[in-house]
């Protein structure tokens, strides 16, 4: 049911309705929109990736099939390009990583190496609309040494967003950390950081005096920061009834089956901590406990079409990464929202770095869109485009669903228009 | 010839480059005439620079007279710089809402695991003392005098903690906590207006942090704050007495780390199909003991020889130890398990002969001659490749019988006219060194064919210094002539320039690098030369509104 402020004040039948009634049908309606993206690392054996079968009627691939439960939530995009990532590669020192990465969210053309988005990404474009009044406008979790091999997240030209990958780590920032708790040594320390952050404006005050245009510009941009981190410290703490509850801290940084980084990032979509994340699987996370030998990258995704084994290989570790975004899902969905789950109000979007993995092509480059609701897209089905659309032409399909103007990125270069049929 | 010429190494893309058929000839590099006469005092605009990683742990260490481990624990949350070039180039560090909340943390940590005895001026224990505290401490951790409005706003903070029922010394500590996430603190902040606008110079204490952070990566010592106080800061001798401190060791091995790839792209990320091949020795064997090579041999070159530039190519020594000696044959003594220094012989002799750096600059199944000639003439000449026109097949063709060796597979490639003139600017510099195989061990065939090792320096005109334009064959003969040439040797010091400014180097700065490379010998006379030169002296201002 869509719910226009007409209907809001109208009540369902035009008549006046009592207002207990009206706020929970506000509440409903207010239900933000979110998104999720999934990003996983160096491709997969296409044989094993792709549906069989028609728009409606089709089969998943072996490497999609712990999604079957959620089938009828999913749309498939097959055939998409990342074309600036394809043309990077004919370019000297051409990258088939980095120039992915780099690309891949930015949908600019990369400036070089690993930290070389040449913009801001469209997660932090979109963070910056969905996101202006929680507390985190983004959120950028890795599983696996992501850092130092590829940075997706941008907030402008070389300026890679890190990565955290420490679900202790995770846990304080999001839940605990700097904010308030009823402790009654609690508003001390709370009017101890109110002062430190009092210190800041003022000194920035201060120092911007001697600055020009450029340099302050970089102060600017560090006082941003430090009201949002302000914004934080002093968020009331999250309640613990409804939709939001929060989890216990992780006992390690990093458990085996990462579901506490899974169940921590659910929980704040749940609480309106952020209504933007970014998921890496890093190919070196979960190799070792699947009992994968050598290097993943070298030793199995190289020596795909050459080793017979290696197909098998890569199917274990991509099922791995796929069994990931089923719990994440099952987490999403298992929360209450409205009058349906956080899933509905949240689009998921996996993509790969690449279409298939030993020649890291960048055409094929999978796009699956999930959500437990038909506000984003029309699920249930499997498109395959023979002209090889650009990657950015599904997100001008997504962005107006979103409520976000577009379209974002490159729309000279490289074609942005919308894709027609995934709405 | 404008001014940005005579310095910068201006490639000039021929047509071919362009997309133009039928051109083929290799691209023209301008030669840099001598500077003018008289040149003009300049520099280049900068942006501000915010405290790296490195920088950031060192000046905590520095500032607050800690150990390196409680540092290192307090700062562990703090994530990885992003690198270009270097790990301080001002334009990638940029502010993260997670950097912002790391470093809030971390001074809250550090500022918990400081010892106020070893801190504190007065033992009054009132505010009469925290004030003192505030203009003391604040004078290192800013590295100037807080200024009476900055004394303000600390003093604040020991005030209002003393309100909200903390006690002295945990008041104090708030305070340094203040300091700690400051911007005074956290960027190098440097006066970039002026009433008139223009070329100023820097002020004696951002002079004290240009110095120690370019030589040191960390704040200033008391000598350098006490000449900047005076107002009489000796740079040469200043410059010579920081690098005598082990804190330069450290920072200059970082410096080589990114130079040299080690650090920047790292040896771990190497995969090839000649890795693949060795499998876990390569991992737990030859890689740790290559990469500690290059780190012991860069060390040696630039502090333990006469540290003159070609000393790096041509070196008397190279390291070895047992796992080494096998790797790479070729009669090198078994040395034990350390490495050791032993005599240079035809095989091991230099940077180009580093089997980890060949390793850096291998593609993945094959020596890769484009990248190491990319390498030696970017790292090595500065001299910037032009990129290849768009929609060129960049694929090495796969091995036929009539093309089996890359060299051979490479000469099909370059018979597209549209690919030939870039591939000619850096292609046979690589080619010179095909005698390493894609691991750096050394070989005479490949396929069963003979190494074919002759190379060319093109596109430079010949009234450059001839040293190292023309043909050649073979490592020896490419090291030789790197060495004695001047493009190698000035690009040495535009390197330094970089890591030194943290940023690019610019036409402004034409004037003020050329008198540096003039003057520098060899390594060691490098940071002394870019800390007396206008650039590192001076700063381009706005006008004030």
């Amino acid at each position: 049911m869509k719910l226009t402020r007409r209907t809001l004040l109208r009540g369902a039948g035009g008549a006046v309705v009592a207002l207990p009634w009206l706020e929970a049908m506000a509440q409903a309606a207010e239900s933000p929109k979110r998104l999720v993206i999934f990003y996983t690392k160096n491709g997969f054996y296409p044989d094993f990736f792709w549906p069989k079968g028609t728009e409606s009627d089709f089969t998943l691939g072996r490497i999609m099939g712990r999604l079957q439960p959620y089938k009828d939530k999913l749309l498939v995009l097959r055939g998409l390009e990342n074309k600036i990532a394809t043309f990077m590669r004919t370019q000297a020192n051409g990258n088939g990583h980095f120039d992915a990465t780099a690309s891949a969210l930015t949908l600019v053309t990369p400036v070089g190496g690993i930290t070389g988005g040449g913009g801001p990404s469209i997660d932090q474009y979109i963070g910056e609309h969905l996101g202006r009044d929680v507390r985190f406008k983004s959120i950028e979790y890795a599983l696996g040494y992501a850092n130092r091999s590829s940075n997706i997240n941008f907030s402008g030209v070389r300026q890679p967003i890190p990565f955290q990958g420490d679900d202790q780590q995770l846990f304080d920032r999001l839940f605990t950390g700097f904010a308030a708790s009823p402790d009654p040594a609690a508003a001390r320390v709370r009017a101890d950081r109110q002062s430190i952050i009092d210190s800041v404006s003022a000194n920035l005050g201060l120092v911007q005096k001697r600055l020009g245009t450029a340099d302050r510009e970089r102060l600017d941009a560090h006082l941003t920061m430090t009201r949002e981190f302000e914004r934080r410290v002093f968020a009331t703490p999250a309640a613990t009834s409804g939709s939001c509850n929060v989890p216990g801290r992780p006992k390690v940084n990093a458990s085996a089956s990462r579901t506490d980084g899974f169940d921590m990032l659910a929980h704040a979509l749940a609480c309106d901590r952020t209504r933007v994340a970014t998921i890496f699987v890093h190919d070196d996370q979960a190799v070792s406990q699947l009992g994968i030998t050598g290097n993943y990258h070298n030793d199995w995704v190289h020596a795909m079409f050459t080793d017979p084994a290696a197909p098998e290989v890569i199917f274990k570790k991509k099922d791995w990464d796929v069994s990931r975004l089923v719990y994440f899902l099952d987490k999403l969905k298992s929360i209450p929202e409205g009058n349906g789950t956080v899933l509905d109000n949240t689009l998921v979007v996996w993509t790969d770095e690449f279409g298939s993995a030993p020649d890291h092509r960048h055409k094929d480059t999978p796009f699956v869109l999930i959500s437990g609701s038909n506000r984003f897209f029309r699920p249930g089905r499997f498109l395959h485009y023979p002209d090889a659309p650009h990657i950015n032409q599904v997100w001008s399909a997504i962005l107006p669903t979103l409520g976000v103007p577009g379209p974002f990125g490159d729309t000279t270069k490289y074609p942005s228009a919308s894709l027609p049929s995934i709405v | 010839m404008g001014a940005r010429t005579w310095f910068l190494l201006v490639v000039i893309i021929p047509a071919a480059c362009a997309g133009q058929i039928g051109q083929t000839e290799a691209p023209v590099v301008e030669e840099p005439n001598a500077p003018p006469a008289g040149c003009a005092v300049d520099v280049e605009p900068s942006l501000i620079r915010q405290l790296n990683r490195r920088e950031y742990t060192n000046t905590a260490r520095d500032l607050l007279m800690l150990a390196t481990g409680a540092v290192s624990a307090a700062v562990a949350r703090l994530p990885a710089d992003a690198i270009v070039a270097f790990d301080n180039n001002a334009e990638t560090l940029a502010v993260s809402s997670l950097l912002t909340e790391e470093r809030f943390r971390a001074a809250e940590s550090l500022a918990r695991a400081a010892n106020l005895a070893n801190l504190l001026p007065c033992t009054t224990g009132d505010a009469a003392c925290a004030g003192d505290f505030i203009r003391r401490f604040g004078r290192r951790a800013f590295r100037r005098p807080p200024t009476p409005d900055e004394q303000d706003v600390l003093l604040a903070v020991f005030t209002r903690g003393r309100a909200n029922g903390r006690s002295f010394d945990e008041s104090v500590r708030l305070v340094i906590q203040a300091m700690l996430v400051a911007p005074q603190f956290l960027y190098r902040v440097e006066t970039s207006v002026s009433p008139t606008g223009g070329l100023a110079k820097v002020d004696p204490w951002e002079l004290a942090s240009r110095l120690s952070y370019f030589i040191w990566a960390s704040m200033p010592d008391e000598a350098l704050f006490g000449a900047a106080e005076r107002g009489q800061i000796d740079v040469p001798a200043e410059a010579r007495r920081l690098m005598a401190n082990p804190k330069a060791k450290a920072n200059v091995a970082t410096f080589h780390n990114y130079m040299f790839m080690v650090q920047k792209d790292g040896l771990d990320s190497v995969d090839t199909v000649e890795t693949n091949l060795l499998g876990s020795v390569w991992t737990y064997t030859y890689r740790p003991a290559l990469s500690e090579e290059m780190t012991r041999f860069f060390d040696y070159t630039f502090w333990n020889t006469d540290g003159r530039f070609d000393r790096l190519l041509l070196s008397d020594k190279v390291f070895i130890n047992d796992t080494l000696a096998t790797y790479y044959g070729g009669g090198l003594p078994m040395a034990g398990t350390a490495l050791t220094p032993v005599a240079a012989n035809t095989q091991r002799f230099g940077l180009l002969t580093q089997g980890g750096l060949m390793a850096l600059l291998a593609g993945p199944d094959r020596t890769s001659p484009t990248n190491r000639g990319k390498f030696i003439r970017e790292q090595l000449l500065c001299q910037v490749p032009p990129p290849p026109p768009p929609n060129v097949n960049t694929v090495i063709p796969a091995a036929t019988q009539k093309a089996a060796t890359v060299r051979q597979r490479m000469a099909q490639h370059r018979s597209d006219p549209s690919c030939a003139a870039c591939h000619a600017f850096v292609d046979p510099v690589g080619f010179g060194l095909e005698n390493y195989d894609a691991l750096g061990r050394y070989r005479t065939s490949e396929k069963g064919v003979a190494v074919d090792a002759s190379g060319e320096v093109t596109g430079l005109t010949a009234a450059d210094g001839g040293a190292l334009a023309g043909k050649f064959i073979g490592p020896t003969e490419l090291s030789q002539r790197l060495a004695a040439s001047q493009e190698y040797s000035t690009c040495m010091s535009t390197q330094w320039f970089r890591f030194a400014m943290g940023r690019a180097e610019g036409p402004r700065d034409v004037c003020a690098l050329g008198k540096i490379q003039k003057a520098v010998n060899g390594f060691r006379d490098i940071p002394v030369a870019i800390a007396s030169s206008d650039a590192f002296l001076h700063i381009q201002t706005q006008r004030a509104p």
